[in-house]
């Protein structure tokens, strides 16, 4: 199971990558869309909201569930992958990079501190 | 855990059950974040059978439905989108119809472990009366070969919080299938136990005999956690 040293990551299996300018990418990890199995329908209609921390942001559904996406960090959602609306199967491809659901602005960038490091979050799903 | 008979009841009236289960549940878990004391949401799981509807899942396609909505009425069928996983299908009398309303963090339990589950217990089910039934790795359900399938199963989750499920054909009328592609794959069809069960000597089980062995066999499956002991200061 890969985890990226560099990201963050929730116990509800989110990763977040911070930009420069107080943005970030945000996507489900690598053991999130193994658990999920085959993604067939990414759904985010949030683009322009501010959102509070845990708040659902979308949904992800796979051959045999529908489950919500949180946000790890209040924010606004800038961006959704358009991609995914063609080929949600990048995620199960490509969770860390291809794969990433919405670019959003930090509204509280010192919620970051208290998400999980790449260290934690293995010990989470080991 | 809390086993509720709703007997035969529309899809809707149902639905409306389940969605008042499922926000209490996620409400008491999102009130947690805020108190000291963490209450437990009760689980509960629903056991009904309903009159007779075509469901379409949220990714669902309609032309997968090759009915008009004339004949639908003129044939008494309800037709519903909803918010599960998959797409079309068929509930009505003779198929039990099960929704999980349980908070998975208190089985310890991911969602994958939850579907695998849910299918086991099916499987074990059907075993009992000499059915042998698979899984397919890329559709849901249970099957009985890769062509027919016995037991649909689709789920939703948030907060680790489920509703919807399954529905196992126990005597239903199949014929109810012919008007749609079900699951929206093709050349794939429905079967039930009444039509799967092969002993001559013996009379297929009955729903009522159904609905008690799968509560036995699901309590069997299914324990809760016991609560953490309050941490000493």
């Amino acid at each position: 199971m890969e985890v990226l040293k560099e990201l963050k990551y929730t116990k509800e299996h989110e990763w977040i990558k911070l930009e420069a300018d107080n943005t970030a990418y945000v996507g489900i990890t690598d053991y999130a869309q193994k658990e999920l199995g085959d993604i067939v329908f990414v759904e985010i209609e949030t683009v322009g909201e501010e959102l509070n921390q845990q708040a659902v942001f979308g949904t992800v559904e796979a051959v045999k569930t529908v489950s919500d996406l949180y946000l790890p960090v209040s924010a606004k959602i800038l961006e959704v992958n358009a991609d995914l609306a063609k080929d949600p199967a990048t995620v199960n491809a490509d969770p860390y990079g291809k794969g990433w659901m919405v670019k959003i602005a930090l509204q509280k960038p010192e919620q970051i501190a208290e998400l999980l490091s790449a260290e934690q979050y293995e010990a989470l799903i080991k | 855990m809390n086993f509720l008979d709703l007997g035969v009841i529309s899809y809707k009236n149902a639905l409306d059950v389940q969605l008042k289960l499922f926000a209490d549940a996620i409400n008491i878990k999102l009130n947690n974040q805020n108190l000291a004391e963490k209450k437990l949401p009760q689980n509960n799981i629903l056991l009904c059978e309903h009159t007779p509807v075509f469901t379409l899942g949220k990714s669902g396609n309609m032309e997968n439905l090759w009915l008009s909505e004339t004949l639908l009425k003129e044939k008494n069928i309800d037709f519903f989108k909803t918010d599960r996983g998959g797409d079309i299908t068929f509930h009505g009398l003779g198929q039990l119809v099960v929704y999980p309303i349980l908070d998975l963090e208190q089985f310890d339990m991911s969602l994958r472990t939850y579907i695998e589950k849910l299918e086991e217990i099916i499987i074990q089910l059907l075993k009992k009366y000499d059915i042998q039934t698979q899984r397919q790795p890329n559709a849901s359900g249970v099957w009985v070969n890769e062509h027919e399938k016995i037991c649909a199963l689709g789920v939703r989750s948030s907060r680790h919080v489920t509703m919807h499920g399954l529905a196992l054909n126990v005597h239903t009328d199949l014929s109810y299938f012919d008007y749609i592609n079900p699951c929206g794959l093709t050349g794939k069809m429905a079967t039930s136990i009444a039509q799967q069960f092969k002993p001559q000597s013996k009379n297929p089980p009955t729903f009522e005999q159904v609905k008690i062995d799968f509560v036995e066999i699901f309590k069997a499956n299914f324990k809760e956690k016991a609560p953490q002991p309050p941490k000493g200061e």
